[in-house]
């Protein structure tokens, strides 16, 4: 029995046909109200990053920006830009970013599979374990291994931040991922069995594709988690030439908010959001592209 | 099925490595620091006393905790019927027939990627001001003055203006894991019932929910876990002190931990005994989800 | 495409990256210290304390090691200390560095006789530091604040008033501001506490005050009550604004808009209220009034500060505590002073920023300190419920009397 994965149709643009369109009318309404309250937040965030404290605590925002250019103050990104070595922070956060999350789908996806699929001593209370190990405030985990990597004069280093950027989303990565490894059909690995594959192979060449849509997502919920982390990268990673986005923002946040310059602190949430909105865009094309039916023919 | 023992170790033995060498000191070390008396929590072992459940009992007699304990509850149950519901109907709307999806997804999912900082903020400059904020504006111009006076940052109003900021921004998140498993059903189940006549109601109640049940107690999971790890909102809605109205357990264990403007003695102790009150919250949580929805394994479709 | 080919890849680029050799910073000649500040880069202190920082690298030759750690440095400094961290000099609120952190402090008392410190130093400042860490000088403050009833002085001309002393001036003040069209004070939520602190402190002193919260005599001492009919008093006549309690920072706010005239709040105030409304005002400041029969008067003034402690490993303390005195006190902190519109620790800094220039009197004129609010936050377990009590008491909903009786329940 040969495998095919289900090739992607291509989808011709059918016709706008109202009739059809109109029965989903609640729905684009629904939808339309609550994208409308978001643009506007998302609008008065970037509205702000242009203004002045004063504009922002007066809730004249948008009317002080449509009534002249003079209003307008983008020298809030050139100071928030500057006052930190940005570019430094944004390879940085890369770095950990993309590392940190390739690497987790390597450790997590196979031990996800066989959590998922098969029963054995211990099964549950692994899978209990992950739960509450997510479920400790993170500050009593990041402490004490921070007295164990200051006494070993570890910190400062690249290489253990990302270690434990893995390291710290391994309980949450598995189980995601359990839940999507669980429901797939188990005539998949039985036909694979058939045909001689190994069950290695059988798992990285069937089921790991199959599982694709919950790969895809928690790798873009990981990705934006890693390149936002502050805490983790002030404890273990805070010189310059180590920082990363996520403390760089908090930073100027901070520094920001002392001084009371509100627009300067949106101008810099926005430096951050916009690169960080594109990679979820790009990541997320790559979900919404790539989803498979089934491969199976009943 | 046969087990492949061998696989089975090489699978999962680098994730459970990894996860014992960082985790176990960290979490035995805090599970017994819970039962003794410790200043800090880097203070050496030599220097605990114990005093058995002594934390335990100290911390439900502190107002601040219950009520803590309290806020964390109303988070937890409102915030998570309001999110669920809201981001599972996105998701079906969204897996369904509509047009510019990608669009939809991205706007929605959107605050989620914002610094909470300035959400936050936003929220409380923006939307909940009490003399310019945008619910005062429309209410006035509609007329409802009762309800454009509300003072939705007092101490009454505080906790549910937090609770909406922080749904509206989470209903993305939760959102995308229900598509990523309504996507996991192949479409020729859906297409096969079109055929036979069920209509959109009936499809969702019989396909879609029960082959989401795995996804939903997962989602259920994420967000007791969130909301016991709920801390940044807090702090922006009460920056300078710790109030009634919004201290959720962790800003009490900060505050007991590393102390506060007046609280000027630390109790790592008492810290860590929240932390495990937390941790037995969700595991009691995860582990009443796990009895009350029973996951269909193996589906053979 | 072959994934496995992907991770292996990337796994060899970690390898690659990481193998660079943590870079050791070791000076083989020369002294290095290594000080951890509270402020974060950007921030008007770093910058004026980088300044400083770069001066005395010149004048000694000594290299610092500054890690802008922010105010998370509060969670960090414990354990990073425990855990044999090399840090010399560090920093935090200088309440917490004498008591909190004391244990980790290196007493300064000889280093500072040595070179007369109690002649560039706040007496009241360093009197509260030793105070609380036993005797100690665990650190050195800077950067101090002083609290009152900060004011516009646009409004107090116009209207004809001069800074009341007394309670009884200071409602015929409000009585006069009302009626020339201003709100007379406002009031954060944050800031309830102080309020309510402030005024019970007039009537039983500080430690009077720390004794009623501590044994929850809210109906027992009948100043209790007396303060909160004075503040109802407020309510009922109109003084209050009618946004009260604000969200922080609203009511305050208001000060800047020109709409009211006064404040109770601390120096810090007028620069942020400047910084949030674009304004421009001249300010003024009176300590707080005086209640009948009370037991303190206006020269009971809050005060604090932020500090700057050297660890007791250090090993370079001397030359720590060089730069931490070339940081408080001189020029340095005529520096940090004009940058921040901050008050100078060192009272032979004569320049007081513009923004606080009439601030100075009262200051000067304070010879008892309080802490923070006066001690009515001295029970952790009681000071959001009597924040929550006054935000009542202040928007009007309940009365002084429910004000004790609540209290009085609550604390049983």
């Amino acid at each position: 029995m040969a495998f095919h994965k289900k090739k992607k149709e291509k989808e011709y643009a059918e016709p706008f046909n109202w009739k059809k369109e109109v029965r989903h009318l609640p729905s684009y309404l629904i939808l339309l109200i609550w994208v409308a309250f978001t643009v506007s937040m998302i609008g008065w965030i970037l509205a702000a990053s242009f203004s002045t404290s004063g504009s922002i605590f007066k809730g004249e925002v948008f009317k002080s920006l449509a009534s002249g250019l003079s209003n307008w103050h983008p020298e809030n990104y050139v100071n928030a830009w500057t006052t930190q070595n940005v570019s430094t922070y944004f390879m940085n956060s890369l770095l950990y970013a993309t590392v940190s999350t390739v690497l987790l789908i390597v450790v997590c996806a196979p031990a996800a599979y066989v959590l998922a699929r098969f029963t054995f001593l211990g099964n549950g209370l692994i899978k209990t374990g992950f739960v509450g190990a997510m479920s400790l405030p993170q500050i009593m985990i990041i402490l004490p291994l921070m007295s164990i990597t200051t006494a070993l004069h570890l910190t400062g280093s690249r290489v253990l931040l990302i270690f434990l950027y893995v390291a710290i989303n391994i309980p949450y990565t598995t189980t995601f991922l359990i839940s999507f490894f669980a429901t797939l059909s188990r005539s998949y690995e039985e036909a694979a069995a058939i045909d001689g594959c190994s069950p290695i192979r059988t798992f990285w060449k069937i089921m790991f594709p199959l599982a694709q849509p919950g790969i895809v997502t928690v790798s873009i919920f990981n990705f934006l988690a890693v390149w936002n982390e502050y805490f983790m990268s002030l404890v273990f990673a805070s010189t310059d030439s180590k920082r990363s986005v996520g403390v760089g923002l908090y930073t100027i946040i901070s520094a920001m908010k002392q001084t009371g310059d509100y627009g300067g602190l949106f101008a810099a949430v926005m430096i951050v959001f916009l690169p960080t909105f594109i990679l979820y865009l790009l990541l997320s094309e790559k979900n919404i592209a790539g989803v498979t039916g089934g491969g199976v023919k009943g | 099925m046969k087990k492949n023992k061998r696989m089975m170790v090489i699978f999962l033995a680098p994730a459970l490595i990894i996860f014992c060498v960082v985790f176990i000191y960290p979490v035995i070390r805090t599970v017994l620091m819970s039962f003794f008396s410790v200043n800090r929590p880097s203070t050496s072992i030599s220097e605990w006393v114990f005093t058995g459940l002594g934390n335990f009992q100290n911390i439900f007699t502190q107002n601040l905790f219950r009520r803590s304990m309290l806020n964390l509850f109303l988070i937890w149950f409102v915030g998570g019927i309001a999110t669920m519901l809201i981001s599972l109907l996105f998701a079906v709307i969204l897996t369904g027939d509509i047009r510019f999806k990608s669009f939809f997804r991205a706007v929605i999912y959107m605050p989620n990627v914002v610094s909470a900082v300035a959400l936050a903020a936003m929220w409380m400059y923006y939307i909940f001001s009490e003399r310019y904020g945008l619910l005062h504006n429309i209410f006035g111009a509609l007329g409802l003055t009762g309800l454009s006076k509300i003072k939705w940052l007092g101490t009454d109003m505080k906790l549910w203006a937090m609770i909406i900021a922080f749904v509206f921004g989470a209903v993305g998140y939760y959102m995308l894991i229900w598509i990523s498993g309504i996507e996991k059903i192949p479409k020729d189940l859906f297409e096969a019932a079109t055929i036979d006549g069920a209509g959109k109601i009936k499809q969702f109640r019989y396909l879609t929910m029960p082959l989401l049940k795995g996804t939903l107690k997962m989602n259920l999971t994420f967000w007791s876990v969130n909301a016991v790890s709920f801390f940044v909102w807090s702090k922006m809605f009460s920056p300078v002190n710790t109030e009634n109205s919004t201290v959720v357990p962790m800003i009490y264990m900060y505050d007991l931990v590393f102390g506060s403007k007046t609280i000027t003695t630390t109790d790592a102790g008492a810290g860590a005994a929240i932390a495990c009150v937390l941790a037995l919250f969700v595991l009691l949580i995860f582990f009443l989800i796990n009895r009350l929805i029973r996951d269909d394994v193996d589906l053979e479709f | 495409m072959n994934m496995k080919k992907f991770f292996s890849v990337a796994l060899a680029a970690t390898m690659t990256v990481g193998m660079f050799p943590a870079v050791a910073f070791a000076e083989d000649e020369g002294v290095t210290i290594t000080y951890w500040s509270m402020w974060t880069e950007g921030e008007d202190q770093a910058i004026a304390i980088q300044e400083i920082i770069d001066d005395y690298e010149e004048a000694t030759g000594v290299t610092v090691n500054v890690e802008w750690k922010g105010r998370d440095i509060t969670t960090l400094i414990a354990a990073s200390l425990d855990a044999g961290e090399t840090i010399d000099l560090y920093e935090d609120d200088f309440q917490r560095l004498s008591q909190t952190f004391s244990d980790y402090a290196l007493d300064l008392t000889e280093m500072a006789d040595a070179v007369d410190y109690s002649s560039v130093s706040n007496a009241a400042l360093v009197d509260a530091v030793t105070g609380w860490a036993d005797g100690a000088l665990a650190c050195l403050p800077y950067q101090p604040y002083c609290s009152g009833i900060f004011y516009n002085k646009a409004i107090f001309d116009e209207v004809g008033v001069e800074e009341p002393t007394t309670w009884d001036e200071f409602l015929d003040v409000c009585q006069a501001i009302k009626d020339a069209g201003y709100t007379p004070l406002t009031l954060d939520d944050a800031y309830i506490t102080l309020n309510l602190g402030y005024h019970l402190a007039r009537y039983v002193g500080q430690d009077g005050v720390k004794e009623i919260v501590n044994n929850g005599d809210w109906a027992e001492n009948e100043a209790v009550l007396k303060m909160a009919e004075d503040m109802q008093t407020l309510v009922d006549n109109g003084y209050l604004s009618e946004y009260a309690p604000g969200a922080y920072p609203e009511g305050e706010n208001e000060v800047g808009y020109g709409e009211t005239a006064m404040v109770v709040n601390a120096s810090w105030v007028p620069s942020e209220i400047q910084g949030n409304t674009d304004s421009e005002l001249e300010w003024g400041m009176f300590s707080y009034p005086a209640v009948e029969d009370g037991v303190d008067g206006t020269e009971a003034m809050m005060v604090g500060g932020q500090g700057i402690s050297v660890s007791a490993g250090s090993e370079h303390a001397q030359e720590a505590f060089d730069l931490a005195l070339a940081i408080v006190s001189g020029e340095g902190d005529a520096a940090i002073s004009a940058a921040c519109d901050t008050m100078p620790a060192d009272p032979n800094n004569e320049e007081w920023p513009e923004l606080l220039s009439n601030c100075r009197a009262a200051f000067e004129a304070a010879t008892t300190s309080y802490e923070w609010a006066c001690g009515i936050e001295d029970n952790a377990d009681m000071t959001a419920i009597i924040s929550d009590y006054g935000a009542q008491l202040f928007s009007g909903s309940i009365t002084a009397q429910e004000f004790v009786d609540g209290l009085e329940e609550a604390s049983n």
